[in-house]
């Protein structure tokens, strides 16, 4: 699999999650359903890193996953985030949390409005990361 | 003991979302799932044994990943719960805050001056006012400096600070190249002062005419955005890069010899500095300075230069940085190579249990081999004007010749036998003990050297250092005309 697929109602809810979230980061959790794998809904993630760098760090509360997974009993594909003002590209700290296999998407959000996608992957022996297309 | 595994972690562990284990504290739990799931192990832990960040371990709904907790007793009614971490940041672009970018402004003329940088997309308004805000120190107004304070100059840096206790003698103008013939016995600060202002006299320029040592070195780097190492001498980089670390502030490392030149990046965002990837300097008299090794010209105008195009690129927040990386560079066959540097955790200087707190503690000079060692012999020898006296006494004496051929080629020592230092040991039995053997080699540093390995090697007789080597011999005047080239 070389590419992400993400509808145009998913691609809408992520722009509006990093929008609200804007000029914090804004994150999200990518869930997809057993008979359909892929990207089929989105839930937006609470930011819990602290006030004065939620601008350029996010942090979400493992028990908010917990208590998703049991609810939705979905299958996560992956995780959203947004880099406001700043490329959409991983930085070394994005690269250090990504678990492999798990699809992770960075969206550049530019003075409020939507500037970049794109989607990365973590080899599954955490060896190197894949730019996926949209 | 039930271990719940998140959904996202679950792949690793054969897709079971709980697996039932009867050990009950987090280590043995953690050895007995990746002995059941040997795949797991390098998913959970990194090369160097440490739980990777994306993990985190919890009982109930107390987190605990930290390894303080890891051998504490679990009651057996206890969830055990292995969550994923999710986090990450957005990169720092530029080391210049967008606080200090903003508080600058730019006249017309300067518009005009940089318009090369502002039509340049990567660049433009933003990142050459990063540039104009930005406070970089240079150490080094010499071959490596040359180009690293004319370019950053140019590209209108906004503070440059250059620090060089040295004055601009002839040899140096053969690849230094701020410096012209008019400024020989000048300080190299007073030239690279000239020069920059010349260049642009809006530039705040800062000329430090000192010799760097552990007590000043902080004071004159602290309050830097980056240090730029354009030195020549271990102990100057050791002490340079201790200081950069101490007071976090990126270096971007230099270095020439011959035809072959190295650039990096050390200590940005708490990357590798240069004792991660050299620990301990080479053993004095092993490796020749620049004023004994030699190099091309113009090598270090292409490192030098490689050097401000990396600072730059850190000011503005551009392109690929060297950090934690060796680029090495052969000018002579033009091949390269980037190394990567890997972080030593138990580093001296810069690992989190660090034993260096403060440069004051550290003897630079004991530690590039610098102080003259407690000989129980010790070195003696003889100045110029006393060995002239000697030969031209016609008193029976060795002259040994420890110098490399190129350099006997330039200047021959006439009478001198020829033994390269390595040789030394095999072929002690040359030298005659009932008179006095003098070693020479260019400054009198290698001579020392050949002077501890034969008495090392059990030789017994008089052994004597020309002091300052031939260079300090230029003046003399033989009457055995004819000798020099």
């Amino acid at each position: 699999m070389s590419e992400v697929i993400l509808s145009r109602e998913i691609l809408r809810e992520l722009e509006e999650i990093g929008k609200r979230a804007y000029p914090d980061e804004g994150c999200a959790i990518l869930l997809g359903d057993t008979q359909n794998p892929g990207i089929k809904q989105v839930k937006e993630l609470k930011n819990t890193a602290d006030k004065e760098l939620s601008k350029s760090f996010f942090q979400v509360n493992p028990i908010e996953i917990l208590d998703i997974e049991k609810e939705k009993n979905a299958i996560i594909t992956g995780f959203f985030h947004t880099h406001p003002d700043q490329r959409a590209v991983l930085s070394k700290e994005d690269e250090d949390y990504m678990i492999p296999g798990i699809i992770y998407v960075v969206m550049s959000i530019v003075k409020g409005s939507f500037a970049d996608i794109r989607a990365y992957v973590k080899e599954p022996d955490c060896g190197g990361i894949r730019e996926f297309d949209i | 003991m039930k271990v719940y595994i998140s959904a996202t972690l679950r792949n690793f562990f054969g897709r079971n979302p709980v697996i039932e284990i009867s050990e009950n504290n987090i280590k043995e739990i953690l050895d007995k799932l990746t002995d059941e799931y040997p795949e797991a192990e390098k998913i959970l832990f990194d090369e160097e044994g440490n739980l990777r960040k994306f993990v985190q371990i919890y009982v109930g709904d107390e987190n605990k990943t930290q390894k303080e907790f890891w051998s504490d007793e679990i009651k057996d009614n206890s969830e055990v719960l292995l969550l994923p971490a999710v986090a990450g940041g957005a990169p720092r672009e530029s080391i210049i805050s967008d606080d200090r970018r903003k508080a600058v402004f730019f006249d017309d003329s300067e518009v005009e001056r940089f318009g090369r940088h502002l039509l340049l997309k990567d660049i433009g308004v933003k990142g050459q006012k990063r540039i104009k805000a930005a406070r970089v120190a240079v150490i080094g107004a010499g071959a490596l400096g040359s180009p690293v304070i004319q370019y950053l100059a140019a590209a209108g840096v906004g503070t440059i600070k250059v620090i060089d206790f040295d004055e601009v003698k002839l040899e140096n103008l053969q690849s230094q190249v701020i410096h012209t013939s008019r400024d020989l016995n000048r300080p190299k600060v007073a030239t690279a002062k000239d020069k920059v202002r010349n260049i642009n006299r809006n530039i705040d320029f800062e000329a430090a005419n000192v010799k760097l040592e552990a007590d000043n070195i902080v004071s004159e780097i602290d309050g830097y955005d980056l240090v730029i190492d354009c030195s020549d001498n271990f102990k100057a980089r050791y002490l340079i890069n201790d200081a950069c670390v101490l007071c976090k502030i990126p270096l971007v490392f230099g270095a020439i010899y011959q035809f072959e030149g190295q650039v990096g990046i050390f200590n940005l965002d708490g990357g590798p500095c240069y004792r991660c990837q050299f620990p301990a300097p080479p053993e004095p008299g092993l490796v020749p300075t620049c004023a004994e090794g030699g190099a091309i010209s113009p090598l270090p105008g292409i490192i030098g230069s490689i050097q401000a195009n990396e600072a730059l690129k850190l000011i503005i927040g551009i392109g690929e940085h060297l950090d934690g990386k060796l680029l090495t560079i052969d000018s002579l066959y033009l091949t390269s190579k980037i190394l990567k540097i890997k972080k030593n955790h138990s580093c001296p200087i810069c690992s989190a249990g660090a034993g260096i707190t403060g440069v004051e503690d550290f003897d630079y000079e004991e530690f590039c081999g610098l102080k003259e060692e407690e000989q129980e012999i010790p070195i003696e020898g003889y100045t110029p004007e006393e060995l002239a006296a000697k030969i031209e006494s016609g008193e029976p004496i060795t002259i040994v010749d420890v110098r490399e051929p190129h350099e006997r080629a330039i200047l021959r020592f006439p009478n001198a036998i020829v033994i390269p230092i390595g040789q030394l040991a095999r072929r002690k039995n040359e030298l005659n003990p009932e008179q006095d053997t003098v070693f020479i080699c260019k400054e009198g540093k290698r001579s020392i050297l050949a002077i501890n390995t034969l008495r090392e090697a059990g030789y017994a007789g008089p052994l004597y250092n020309l002091k300052g080597g031939v260079d300090a011999m230029k003046d003399i005047v033989f009457s055995h005309e004819g000798a020099w080239l």
